[in-house]
């Protein structure tokens, strides 16, 4: 099966989960082997390290090793303020689940390079 | 990555715990057990084979999961999880879904030992309807766990599942 395909499949199979509302996911460093997901989930609390990925070996189900950052949006956005890189993967990232919410995101990290950008100046 | 020993390991003990139930000439409280047993050590296989948390998250997930009798049970019920355990959560979630004899499963992984002398044990006496009985004297294993073909069926198909899913990140 294509990678983008089973990306699309895995996020599909979360965004149904019983009982897990999920705001929006990202793929990140789409060029890496491994699976690189940013979602969104509103059930989380709040988590000083989001930008941490927690790791899923590769299954049946989902072939690839998934890093998965996972995190409410307070936290999510405070990660994205203080992680550069985690802000570049975003902003170069495909959202591929509920498209607004994510490039709103997407902005915020677009933001936070420029403004990173001018402090380097 | 994952602590792939330790779940070979576990996989090892599960099968071993369904051999023992299929030995001739056992009671049927003792091939419950064993299977329950078998589920449990499947379970945390699965788990210790697919999932590693973040640094810090391990006594958490630990305590919701590794350590628990019924693992699905807890990690279920919880209404509020930390981070860490939410994702292996979810991670067990769907590896349930698409598990065909996912409610024989969960109603084996919640038969779990207990200290209430009225619930139902596999290796205790304990209370029915105000008498003293015995796991060996117990008639009610069905209504209570399901009938015994379908607990070993759901046990073969997890054992198989976990397997599979252990070869995979063992060659890796």
């Amino acid at each position: 099966m294509e990678k983008k395909q089973a990306v699309q499949e895995l996020v599909d199979a979360h965004a149904n989960l019983r009982d897990e509302e999920m705001a929006t996911a990202i793929w990140i460093r789409q060029g890496d082997t491994p699976v690189w997901l940013v979602e969104v989930l509103p059930g989380f609390t709040d988590d000083d390290r989001a930008e941490e990925p927690t790791v899923m070996a590769a299954g049946k189900s989902f072939k690839f090793d998934l890093y998965l950052i996972a995190a409410n949006e307070k936290s999510l956005r405070a990660a994205i303020q203080r992680d550069t890189a985690l802000a570049k993967w975003i902003v170069e990232g495909q959202v591929v689940f509920n498209s607004e919410k994510g490039k709103e995101l997407q902005g915020l990290a677009e933001q936070c390079l420029e403004a990173a950008a001018v402090r380097h100046v | 990555m994952s602590d792939i020993k330790r779940a070979d390991a576990f996989l090892r003990q599960a099968n071993a715990d369904q051999a023992a139930s299929l030995a001739s000439g056992i009671p049927e409280f003792v091939a419950r057990y064993l299977l329950q047993q078998a589920c449990e050590k499947a379970l945390k296989a699965f788990g210790y084979a697919k999932y590693t948390g973040r640094p810090g998250d391990g006594a958490q997930i630990d305590a919701y999961f590794f350590n628990r009798h019924d693992p699905i049970a807890k990690i279920s019920s919880a209404e509020v999880l930390p981070n860490g355990v939410h994702l292996l959560r979810r991670e067990l979630a769907r590896f349930l879904a698409e598990f065909p004899e996912r409610v024989a499963l969960e109603r084996i992984d919640a038969t779990t030992p207990s200290t209430n002398m009225n619930a139902v044990s596999y290796r205790y006496p304990f209370m029915v309807d105000g008498a003293w009985t015995t796991p060996e004297e117990f008639t009610g294993w069905t209504p209570y766990q399901g009938g015994l073909g379908q607990v070993r069926t759901a046990t073969k198909k997890l054992l198989a599942r976990v397997h599979d899913e252990v070869s995979l990140v063992k060659r890796r």
